[in-house]
C-alpha cells in the first residue's frame, strides 16, 4: 500500500515535471532567436517571482483568479464533461461587477463586496447554463457550443463596453471605474488583497467537494465510465447542470475577484492574451484535475506571469514569451509521458527491494 | 508428412503473465483440428500468433516445414492463412462485396491502344462480379452488393468465409464460429466446413463446445492454462475426459435444480405488449409481454441480436419504450429511470459487465456502493462515509468469494470472474424483489459459472423473481422455470423448461413456429 | 442591402470554412476530432504571410505554408495517435501555440501585423474568369474571387470523389467505423490516421494563406476568429459527409456575409451583428442534435 501511494505520487509528479522540461527547452529556442541567454531569463524569471517579497506576493495575487478557473475547468474535465466556455463566463462575471460597482458605488463596502461576488458568481452560471441545458436536455456537443460562445461573447462585450457603457473621460475603451467601496484593496503593503484568502477558500470548499462528497463521488464515476454512471442509477441530466454550476460559479468568481482585486474597469483586454480562463485549463492540466495539484500548478503559473514582467524589464525577450511556453506546456502535457507506473515500480523496487517482494507473493 | 502447422515452444507473455507457455502444436494437412479450452486458457492467444495478430514472446513456428515470422496478418494471408474471428471483422456500412475485398480493393483499368493505364480510382462494377463468382460457386445464398449491415448473422459468417476464399488461403481457423448461431445454423455451418475439407483446406476450430468437437473433427488439442495438456484423434476420445483435461478436475456439467410448482405464487413482474424503435424506426422489440411470479426464474432465449439487448434496455431504463407497459406489484414502473427502478427493488446484472456493470478505474470498495451510494449507511449530508464503505467492502469479499489480491484496488485488476461476482454482490445486497440478468456468465471461467449458478437458484429459492436473458442455451435450459423464445424482437413461444428439448427450443429460435410454420425471413 | 454583395461574400466568406471543414472532415472519419484545425490555419496565415513579407513571393508563402500545415498534421498525429495523447487537449495546445507565436514574432518585429499589401496588390490574387463571367446576372458573384477560393469549391468534389471511390477514401471510412476489420486484412490504421490527419493539415493551411494573403492581407493572430471550431461544427452537423458538410459551411459563411452586409445598413448596433455566425452555429447544431434526441428511444448521453 504505502508503496503504491509513492509510486502515484512520483508519478503525478514526475508526469508533471517532463512537459515542464520540454516546454522550457523549446521556449529557450524562440529566447535564443530573440538573440538573449535562455538560462538567464529563466533565472531571471523565477528569482524574480518566487524569491523576492514583492514578486511572491505578486504571484499569489495573479495566482489567485487562476485557482478558481483551474478548478472550474478540473470539476468540468473530471466529469468528462468539456466546458470550454470558463473563459466567457469569466468576461460575464467581470464585466457585470464593473457595471453593478459602478451604479452602486454608494453602498457601503461590508453591502457592495459580496453583492458583487454573488453577482459574479450568477452571471458566471446564468452564462454556463446555456450549454449545460443544451447538454443535459438534448445531448448537444458541449464543447462546440460553449467555446463558440466565448467569441459570441467577446463580441457583445465589446459592443456594450463601446456603445452602452463606455467611460467617455478614457482615452481608450472601457467602462467606468468601480466604486471604491467595490475596490478588494491590497493587504500588509503587498500586492495581496482579501481575493487570495477568498480563492483559497474555495480551494478547501473544492477540497472536500473533490475528495469526499457524494457528489465527488458521482463526478469521478462519470468521468470514468458513463455508460455505468447511467446504468446504475446516478442521474447524469442533474448531475450535468450541478457540474456546469459549479464551474460557471468558479469562473464567474473569478472573474469578479480579478476585477475587485487587479482591473477596476472593463477592458477589451480585461483577462489578458490568452485570457485567465484558456490559462485554466492548462493549470487543470497541471495540476492533473486534481485541487491540490490544481493550486500548485496556478502558483506556478501566478510566477510565470508576475516574473514575465521582470522578463520584460531587465531582458530584450518580449513577455509573449510566457504565452509561448504555455502552450508548450499544454502541448506536453496531452501526453501521459509515464502511462504505467511499471517503470517507477521497478525503480522502487530497487529501493525497497524486500517490501516489494513480500507483495509479490 | 511435414505437418502443415507446426509450433515449438511457442510462449507469449503479456507482462507478467503467460498467456501461452512452451506451445507444441501441430496440425495436418486436410484435416479438421479442433481446439479446446476454458476462456483464458490462451486458445485465442495461440491463433492469433498464428495469424499474425500477436507477435510471439518466444519459439518458433513453421508453415509447411519452413519457419515463419508473421508481423502481421498480411504476412499470413501470404502464407495461405486466414481466420474467421468471433466477433465479425466486418465493415457495416460496405457492401458485401467491399468487405471481401478489403485491403485488396481493385483499380480501374483503361486500356489505350496497346497500353493498360491503372486509374487511381475503384472498379466497383468488376469488383462486384468477380466476387458473385466466387458466392455461386460455393452455393451461400448472398447478393454481392447487399450491405453488410442488413445480413443476418449466419449470412455474416458466410461473409467473413468469401473473405478467406477470395484470398485463396488453404489454412481457415475458425474462433468460436458457433457462439452466435441457431442449432440450426450451425448445422449448415458444419456442412460448409466439410465442403471446405472436399476441397482440400485445412480448417482450425477454436471452440468450447465439447458437441461440436466430437461432430465435426479429426483430431483435437486441449489447452489449459497456457499450456497443451492433450492432443488426440477425435475418435479415441469423449467429451467427459476432455472436460475433465479443460478444467483440471471432474465437472458436473449440470446443474440441480428443483423445479417446484410455481402456480399458486403471486405475479410480481408484468411486462404488456412493450415495444420499442431503434433510431432507424425498425421496431427492435415488439409487443412483448410475459409474467413472472413470485420465486421463477423466466428465462429468454434466442440467437443474439434478435432483441434481447433492446429488451433488457427497456427494463432497465436505458431505453424508452413506444409503447406497453411494465409493472411491479401491480404499480406502473414504465420508463421509470435506472435510478427509480432501483429505489423500487429491481436490481440488474447487465450483458457488458465492463461498460455497464463496473466502473473498472474505480476501487472495489467504490464500485459495490454504486446505485446505492446515496443511502444512509455510506452517505451522510453529502458526504462519503469511508469507513463504512471499506467495511462493506470487506463483509461483501467474505461473503461472496471475491479472489483478490488487494482490498484497496481497481476492479481492472480483478479477474472476469471476480469481477461478475462483485456485480452480484452489490445487486444481491440491496435485496431486491426483482433481477434482471443478463449473459450472467459471459467470459467467466467455470468455478465461476458455478458459483453465478447457484446464486441465482438460491435467490429465485428465496422468493425473488428473476429474469435471466443468455444466449447460452444450454444455460437457459439449467437454470430457468420458463422459457420464452425472442426472435426478431417478438416472443415466438415458451416453452416449460422441465420438459423442453434443445430441437423445440432451436427451431423457435430460428423462428419456425409449431406446426412447422415458418416466419418470413429477409436473408437466408 | 446588395443581393449580389451578399452572395458574394458568402462564397468570400465561405472558402475558408470550407478548407477547415473538408480538412477536418478526413479526421472525423478515422474518429480524430481535430480541434486543432483553428491553429493549422492560423499557423498557415502566419508563415505564408511571413514569407511573402520577406521576400515578396507568393509560391514561396504558399508553399511554406501548406509545408508547415503538413508538419503540424504530423506532429498532431506523432502526439495523439502514436503517443496516445488526449487529442482534444492537444488540438487546444496547437491552436493556443498559434496565437502565442504570432504575437510573440510580432513582438520581436515590433509591428502590430504583418501586413503584406503592398506585396501583393501588383500579384493578380484575383481571378476573372471569362466563363463564369459570362454568366447572366450572377457572373459578378462567381467571378473576381481569388486563386484559393476557387480551389476550396473545387475541393468539395475532390474529397467527395476520394472519399468514395478511392482506396484511400474507403480505407479512412473503414479505420474509422472498424478498424478491427482494418486491421484483420492487414491495413496499417496508423498510417491511414495519419494520412487522414496530415491532409487536414495541408487544407488548413491554405485556409490560413486564403484569410492573411489573399483577403485581408495582413496577419494579425486575430484573423481566424474561430473558423476551425465553425468547421467543427460544420463536419458535426452532417455527420462527416462532405457534400453536406460542405453546405453548412456555405451557411456559415452565407451568414458572416450577411452580418458584414447587415452593418452597413444598420450601422448603429453594428458591433453586435457580429455574433450572428456564432449564434447561427450554435442554433443549427442544437436543432440538429434534438431532432437526433427526438428521433433516438435510446437513453444517457453516451449514445451520439
Amino acid at each position: 500500500m504505502k508503496q503504491n501511494k509513492l509510486n502515484t505520487i512520483l508519478h503525478h509528479f514526475l508526469n508533471a515535471l517532463i512537459p515542464i522540461f520540454f516546454a522550457f527547452l523549446i521556449g529557450a529556442i524562440a529566447i535564443l532567436v530573440a538573440g538573449e541567454n535562455p538560462l538567464e531569463t529563466f533565472y531571471i524569471l523565477f528569482q524574480r517571482a518566487l524569491f523576492t517579497e514583492r514578486g511572491l506576493t505578486r504571484t499569489l495575487h495573479y495566482a489567485s483568479p487562476l485557482i478558481l478557473t483551474g478548478l472550474a475547468i478540473g470539476i468540468s474535465f473530471k466529469a468528462g464533461l468539456f466546458n470550454m466556455g470558463v473563459e466567457g463566463q469569466l468576461l460575464v462575471g467581470g464585466f457585470v461587477v464593473a457595471v453593478l460597482g459602478y451604479t452602486y458605488s454608494d453602498l457601503p463596502s461590508g453591502v457592495l463586496v459580496p453583492m458583487l461576488l454573488i453577482a459574479g458568481i450568477l452571471s458566471g452560471i446564468m452564462t454556463a447554463m446555456i450549454p449545460a441545458l443544451l447538454k443535459a436536455l438534448f445531448n448537444v456537443n458541449e464543447l462546440v457550443v460553449s467555446l463558440l460562445m466565448n467569441y459570441a461573447i467577446i463580441h457583445v462585450l465589446q459592443y456594450l463596453t463601446t456603445n452602452v457603457f463606455r467611460d467617455p473621460s478614457r482615452g481608450y475603451v472601457s467602462t467606468h471605474m468601480i466604486g471604491s467601496s467595490a475596490i478588494l484593496s491590497r493587504m500588509f503593503g503587498t500586492r495581496i488583497t482579501p481575493f487570495f484568502f477568498i480563492a483559497l477558500f474555495v480551494f478547501l470548499i473544492m477540497y472536500i467537494v473533490f475528495n469526499h462528497s457524494k457528489l465527488g463521488y458521482e463526478i469521478r464515476a462519470i468521468g470514468k465510465n458513463l455508460e455505468f454512471s447511467e446504468a446504475v442509477g446516478m442521474n447524469v441530466k442533474k448531475k450535468i447542470l450541478t457540474i456546469m454550476t459549479y464551474s460557471g460559479a468558479l469562473a464567474g468568481l473569478g472573474g469578479a475577484g480579478w476585477m475587485m482585486s487587479d482591473r477596476y474597469a472593463y477592458t477589451l483586454n480585461f483577462s489578458g492574451d490568452p485570457g485567465l480562463g484558456w490559462d485554466g485549463m492548462l493549470i487543470a492540466l497541471l495540476g492533473a484535475h486534481s485541487p491540490v495539484g490544481i493550486l500548485v500548478a496556478a502558483v506556478f503559473y501566478g510566477a510565470l506571469k508576475s516574473g514575465s514582467q521582470a522578463i520584460a524589464i531587465h531582458t530584450s525577450v518580449p513577455q509573449e514569451i510566457i504565452a509561448v511556453i504555455q502552450s508548450l506546456l499544454i502541448l506536453f502535457l496531452s501526453i501521459k509521458f509515464l502511462k504505467e507506473s511499471k517503470v517507477l515500480e521497478r525503480l522502487t523496487c530497487r529501493f525497497l527491494p524486500k517490501q516489494a517482494k513480500e507483495e509479490e507473493v | 508428412m511435414v505437418p502443415i502447422i507446426k509450433t515449438v515452444d511457442l510462449t507469449k507473455k503479456f507482462g507478467d503473465f503467460t498467456a501461452n507457455d512452451a506451445i507444441n502444436f501441430k496440425v495436418e494437412e486436410g484435416e479438421i483440428k479442433a481446439v479446446v479450452g476454458e476462456n483464458g486458457a490462451g486458445k485465442t492467444t495461440l491463433m492469433n500468433m498464428i495469424y499474425g495478430l500477436l507477435q510471439p514472446t518466444s519459439g518458433s513456428m513453421f508453415i509447411r516445414g519452413q519457419q515463419v515470422d508473421f508481423k502481421t496478418p498480411t504476412d499470413a494471408i501470404n502464407m495461405g492463412i486466414g481466420m474467421v474471428h468471433q466477433h465479425f471483422k466486418l465493415v457495416p456500412s460496405l457492401t458485401v462485396y467491399e468487405n471481401v475485398l478489403l485491403g485488396i480493393e481493385m483499380k480501374k483499368t483503361v486500356s489505350l491502344g496497346e497500353k493498360t493505364f491503372k486509374m487511381p480510382y475503384l472498379d466497383k462494377r468488376r469488383a462486384k462480379k468477380e466476387v458473385q463468382v466466387i458466392i455461386d460457386e460455393y452455393g451461400f445464398n448472398l447478393d454481392a452488393s447487399s450491405r453488410v449491415k442488413d445480413l443476418s448473422i449466419g449470412a455474416k459468417q458466410k461473409v467473413e468465409i468469401l473473405k478467406m476464399l477470395y484470398r485463396e488461403v488453404d489454412i481457415v481457423i475458425f474462433d468460436e464460429p458457433t457462439a452466435v448461431l441457431t442449432p440450426q445454423e450451425i448445422e449448415s455451418f458444419f456442412k460448409t466446413m466439410r465442403r471446405m475439407k472436399e476441397h482440400g483446406k485445412t480448417l482450425i476450430l477454436i471452440t468450447h463446445k465439447l458437441r461440436e468437437v466430437m461432430e465435426v473433427s479429426d483430431s483435437v488439442v486441449v489447452i489449459k492454462d497456457g499450456q497443451v495438456v492433450g492432443d488426440m484423434p477425435t475418435e479415441k476420445t469423449n467429451e467427459v475426459e476432455l472436460a475433465r483435461l479443460m478444467v483440471g478436475r471432474d465437472v458436473l456439467l449440470k446443474v440441480d435444480k428443483e423445479y417446484k410448482s410455481l402456480r399458486q405464487k403471486p405475479e410480481v413482474y408484468e411486462v404488456r405488449n412493450l415495444s420499442t424503435e431503434n433510431d432507424e424506426g425498425v421496431e427492435v422489440v415488439k409487443n412483448v409481454s410475459f409474467t413472472i411470479r413470485k420465486g421463477e426464474i423466466l428465462g429468454v432465449a434466442g440467437v443474439e441480436g434478435n432483441g434481447q439487448s433492446e429488451l433488457l434496455k427497456l427494463l432497465t431504463g436505458l431505453m424508452r419504450a413506444t409503447n406497453g407497459n411494465v409493472t411491479l406489484h401491480g404499480k406502473d414502473i414504465t420508463n421509470a429511470w435506472p435510478g427509480q427502478l432501483r429505489k423500487k427493488g429491481v436490481a440488474m446484472i447487465p450483458e457488458d459487465r465492463y461498460i455497464h456493470g463496473l466502473c473498472q478505474e474505480m476501487t472495489i470498495g467504490d464500485n459495490t456502493i454504486a446505485g446505492y451510494h446515496d443511502s444512509r449507511d455510506v452517505c451522510s449530508r453529502g458526504l462519503m462515509k469511508r469507513k463504512a464503505i471499506e467495511q462493506r467492502r470487506d463483509a461483501l469479499i467474505d461473503k461472496y468469494d471475491i479472489r483478490i489480491s488487494e482490498k484497496g484496488g481497481f476492479v481492472s485488476s480483478l479477474s472476469g470472474g471476480n469481477a461478475q461476482k462483485i456485480i452480484i454482490a452489490r445487486e444481491f445486497d440491496a435485496d431486491p424483489d426483482v433481477l434482471i440478468a443478463a449473459q450472467p456468465t459471459r467470459g467467466v471461467d467455470i468455478g465461476a459459472i458455478e458459483f453465478i449458478h447457484n446464486s441465482l437458484l438460491e435467490l429465485a429459492d428465496a422468493g425473488k423473481s428473476v429474469l435471466l436473458i443468455s444466449n447460452e442455451l444450454s444455460e437457459v435450459m439449467s437454470l430457468a422455470d420458463r422459457i420464452v423464445v425472442m426472435y426478431k424482437g417478438e416472443i415466438i413461444g415458451e416453452v416449460d423448461a422441465k420438459q423442453a428439448d434443445r430441437e423445440q427450443i432451436g427451431m423457435l429460435m430460428a423462428g419456425v413456429k409449431e406446426g412447422g410454420e415458418e416466419r418470413e425471413t429477409k436473408q437466408a | 442591402m446588395d443581393i449580389l454583395r451578399v452572395l458574394y461574400d458568402m462564397l468570400y466568406y465561405a472558402g475558408p470554412i470550407l478548407f477547415c471543414t473538408l480538412g477536418g472532415l478526413f479526421a472525423y472519419k478515422v474518429n480524430v476530432i481535430n480541434i486543432g484545425l483553428e491553429g493549422m490555419m492560423l499557423f498557415g496565415g502566419f508563415i505564408g504571410a511571413l514569407l511573402i513579407f520577406y521576400t515578396g513571393n507568393y509560391l514561396l508563402g504558399l508553399s511554406g505554408a501548406v509545408m508547415l500545415g503538413v508538419a503540424l498534421g504530423l506532429l498532431f498525429s506523432f502526439f495523439g495517435i502514436t503517443k496516445k495523447a488526449n487529442f482534444i487537449i492537444t488540438g487546444f495546445a496547437i491552436n493556443l501555440l498559434a496565437v502565442a507565436i504570432g504575437y510573440y514574432t510580432l513582438a520581436l518585429m515590433g509591428r502590430t501585423d504583418i501586413n503584406v499589401i503592398g506585396e501583393v496588390r501588383h500579384m493578380s490574387l484575383r481571378l476573372n474568369i471569362p466563363v463564369l463571367r459570362s454568366i447572366p446576372v450572377l457572373g459578378d458573384v462567381f467571378s473576381g474571387h481569388s486563386i484559393l477560393t476557387y480551389v476550396a469549391f473545387l475541393s468539395i468534389f475532390i474529397v467527395h470523389f476520394v472519399m468514395y471511390h478511392t482506396k484511400f477514401g474507403v480505407y479512412v471510412r473503414v479505420a474509422g467505423e472498424s478498424p478491427e476489420a482494418a486491421e484483420a486484412v492487414g491495413i496499417n490504421i496508423h498510417k491511414i490516421k495519419y494520412a487522414a490527419i496530415i491532409v487536414g493539415g495541408f487544407l488548413c493551411a491554405l485556409a490560413g494563406v486564403n484569410v492573411a494573403v489573399e483577403q485581408i492581407a495582413a496577419y494579425t493572430p486575430q484573423i481566424t476568429a474561430g473558423t476551425g471550431f465553425i468547421a467543427i461544427a460544420a463536419i458535426y452537423c452532417a455527420a462527416g459527409s462532405p457534400m453536406k458538410s460542405s453546405g453548412y459551411a456555405i451557411l456559415f459563411g452565407l451568414m458572416q456575409a450577411l452580418a458584414r452586409n447587415l452593418a452597413v445598413v444598420i450601422g448603429g448596433i453594428a458591433g453586435l451583428l457580429n455574433v450572428i455566425p456564432y449564434l447561427t452555429v450554435i442554433v443549427v447544431l442544437s436543432i440538429i442534435a434534438i431532432n437526433r434526441y427526438r428521433k433516438t428511444n435510446i437513453r444517457g448521453y453516451a449514445h451520439d
